[in-house]
């Protein structure tokens, strides 16, 4: 019998481009499993003195609403000091309905791509 | 000097030879008594006319004097002896202690060593001999033939110790290696005569034989390793040839369902199953080999290949005669290596719902009816015990959704952390409750079951399991049948439940983003029960989904503390807040949800609905 489940430690998960403002790439799934690694990282970027923040959602087709939650906190936090934490749209259908549910696309400032001048892979 | 002091005569002794004599000592020697002084082993003597004080003081420091140059000289001796001397010796003694004789073949670690020991030792010939027969040797042919000439003469192998070797051409010493792996061997070294070994050349010597039967060691080490590899290899290979006579795919006819495993507690094992399918007759047989691993394995294979010969020699109804065959073709195997095999031996009509069975020592075996369960115990003892089958084939008749269930016994033995079996009567007890499932489903929530108990225990043998489903699930009506998965619970195994439904719900949802929204759905509610219900510690979720045109229901059970709606309000939609929106997300994608606690169970109930 075969087990679904992935490896421990083989799960997707944020990768930082280098540049500026920070993006953080997020893999195929936001999900609970994945939001302590998701939101260490943004914590370790808001930590450092980060303003801007964009979250690269383009390859995530699964995100629940610990991943979403994860998001929101990040981007209120930004927003108090003055910043804020963008996204890339994810490209899968599935991914993009958590927002128009929850009528989140409406509160984050969400791209279609990568802006310019933020950093490239 | 030591006329100058009056000195007439003198004498130099050390350890009561003379060494060296001034004058005509001996003719004094009878006349007056000399005056003596010693000086560590050296004596000095002196005869004279002078002062007496004098005299004294000459032999005294005469003696000192000589005395500080014996050893000055000697030390300098030694100490060439024993350092390297020149450039040469340096990068030698580097490369000896460099030589990665670990991945190195013994051969090559000699053919290496042998003229550095020469070039270190200042030998015109070096060999390496065994007890024997000479290994390797290298150097001066002429010095060479004698060297192992006179190294074959020695007994070293008994007493271990060196041993000097004389010739008259040449001086020799034999040098035994304290090596642990390889096989004995002693250094043999050969010297001109003008070059004689020396008490001081024996530390060098010391460090050398170390050296020597270290890199052999590690040489020979390092073949083992090699050998060690490829018999392992050869053993994977083996074992992953024995285990691919178990069929790959689950047999395929209309009406039925059947679902089998077989996880070997090694590479390969001695459990399997094989069937066959012949004019809407499903011929089956699952079995146990006495023993574990590689050797069990082959014998299965051998087992395997007699029951596809008995399946093809004979119908339907001539099971017995199938079970006679097997009898008659392996008793003499067996017997003769003294292994018996647990066999069931089956055929099933799915067409009518008929099971003939004949069982030959194997457990568990069970039948699983709406209204209770069925053992199908043993009739006979297992093949290779007696040359002839004993016992008589049974009818079953099964009806819908009734499970024929096979297993092993490494299930039913398979311990816990606190080495309680996982047991018949749980089997039966968990068995029970999957009555009408599709037989995929209850496959794989017994082995999920299996392994849970386990708890990381590892299997302590192999572990197979076949379930015979009577009846399509998939024609059932959905108030009947329902498909179900264990999941634990923990945010990772959540991503079960993708794959899960995917497999149940098919393309048969009218529309294929609805797949999306109930995984969503189903997963939001599954966090909700790992963090509230749970609170985040061990526990299980079992959903079941009923599947019917235009609609399905599922049903999620978990035994975590009660759920109470949070005490803060429902977020609105758009306005940014960090919690509550697992229920609100639940109640968009799905057309209803509703809570029960029924006894100290939680009951959810999720529906959606569709146009058919």
């Amino acid at each position: 019998m075969t087990d679904p489940r992935p490896a421990e430690g083989m799960s997707p998960t944020s990768q930082v481009v280098e540049g500026m403002p920070a993006v953080v790439r997020i893999g195929e799934r936001l999900d609970a499993a994945e939001v302590p690694a998701i939101r260490a990282k943004l914590d370790e970027l808001i930590g450092s003195g980060a303003r801007h923040l964009n979250v690269d959602l383009s390859d995530t087709v699964f995100i629940d609403s610990a991943g979403l939650a994860s998001l929101v906190r990040a981007m209120i936090t930004l927003r108090r000091r003055g910043g804020d934490l963008e996204l890339v749209r994810p490209r899968a259908q599935e991914a993009w309905r958590v927002f128009k549910l929850t009528q989140f696309d409406t509160v984050f400032t969400i791209h279609d791509s990568l802006p310019a001048g933020t950093g490239t892979a | 000097l030591l006329a100058s002091l009056g000195v007439q005569a003198a004498r130099l002794s050390l350890g009561g030879k003379q060494i060296a004599q001034f004058a005509a000592a001996d003719e004094l020697l009878g006349s007056a008594p000399p005056f003596r002084f010693r000086s560590g082993g050296l004596l000095c003597e002196v005869w004279g006319s002078a002062d007496p004080g004098l005299l004294r003081a000459a032999a005294a420091q005469f003696a000192a004097v000589v005395d500080q140059m014996i050893e000055t000289a000697s030390a300098h001796q030694e100490l060439i002896a024993t350092l390297v001397e020149t450039q040469d010796q340096m990068v030698s003694l580097y490369a000896v202690a460099q030589l990665q004789a670990g991945s190195m073949e013994l051969d090559e670690v000699d053919q290496r060593l042998l003229p550095l020991v020469s070039q270190l030792t200042r030998s015109i010939a070096v060999a390496l001999v065994g007890p024997d027969t000479a290994i390797r040797s290298w150097g001066e042919p002429d010095a060479v033939r004698w060297l192992v000439e006179a190294g074959a003469g020695q007994d070293w192998t008994t007493n271990g110790r060196w041993h000097r070797l004389s010739g008259e051409v040449y001086t020799g010493l034999l040098w035994p290696l304290a090596g642990r792996r390889a096989e004995p061997a002693a250094l043999v070294l050969a010297r001109s005569l003008e070059l004689p070994f020396r008490t001081t050349d024996f530390k060098l010597m010391g460090f050398l034989g170390g050296t020597v039967a270290s890199a052999r060691d590690a040489a020979v080490l390092h073949q083992e390793a090699i050998r060690n590899a490829k018999i392992e290899q050869e053993h994977e290979v083996t074992s992953r040839l024995a285990q691919a006579v178990l069929p790959s795919h689950p047999p395929k006819l209309p009406g039925c369902e059947v679902a089998e495993v077989c996880i070997p507690a090694r590479s390969a094992g001695g459990d399997f199953y094989t069937h066959a399918v012949a004019g809407g007759t499903l011929f089956f047989a699952v079995g146990d080999v006495a023993g574990k691993g590689l050797p069990a394995a082959l014998v299965m294979t051998k087992v395997i290949a007699a029951c596809t010969a008995a399946f093809a020699a004979h119908g339907p109804q001539s099971l017995e005669e199938m079970v006679s065959q097997l009898c008659e073709t392996l008793y003499p195997y067996l017997a003769d290596i003294g292994l018996f095999a647990t066999i069931l031996v089956g055929t099933y009509h799915p067409a009518s719902g008929e099971v003939q069975v004949l069982n030959a020592g194997h457990s568990p075996t069970l039948v699983v009816r709406a209204d209770g369960i069925d053992q199908v115990p043993p009739v006979m003892p297992p093949l290779g015990v007696l040359p002839t089958r004993t016992g008589a084939a049974r009818t079953i008749q099964l009806g819908e959704g009734d499970l024929l269930v096979i297993g092993s016994d490494g299930l039913t033995e398979q311990e816990n952390p606190d080495g309680e079996l996982f047991g018949y009567d749980r089997l039966e007890h968990e068995l029970a409750q999957l009555h009408g499932q599709p037989a995929d489903s209850v496959h794989r929530q017994v082995m999920r079951l299996v392994e849970m108990h386990g708890a990381g225990v590892p299997a302590s043998d192999d572990q197979t399991l076949m379930v015979i489903r009577h009846g399509d699930s998939q024609e059932l009506a959905p108030d009947r049948s329902g498909s179900s998965i264990i999941l634990e619970a923990n945010h990772l195994a959540l991503r079960e439940l993708g794959p899960w439904l995917a497999g149940v719900c098919q393309d048969r949802l009218g529309d294929p983003g609805r797949l999306g929204k109930l995984e969503l759905g189903l997963h939001e509610l599954c966090t909700n029960i790992v963090d509230h219900s749970y609170r985040g510690g061990p526990g299980r979720i079992r959903i079941t989904a009923w599947l019917q045109p235009g609609a399905v229901r599922f049903e999620s059970r978990d035994v975590g503390v009660a759920f109470v709606p949070g005490p803060a309000g429902r977020p609105e939609p758009g306005i940014a807040q960090i919690r509550g929106y697992g229920l609100m997300l639940i109640e968009q994608l799905v057309d209803s949800v509703s809570y029960e606690r029924v006894g100290d169970e939680n009951v959810w109930t999720v529906i959606s609905r569709w146009e058919p």
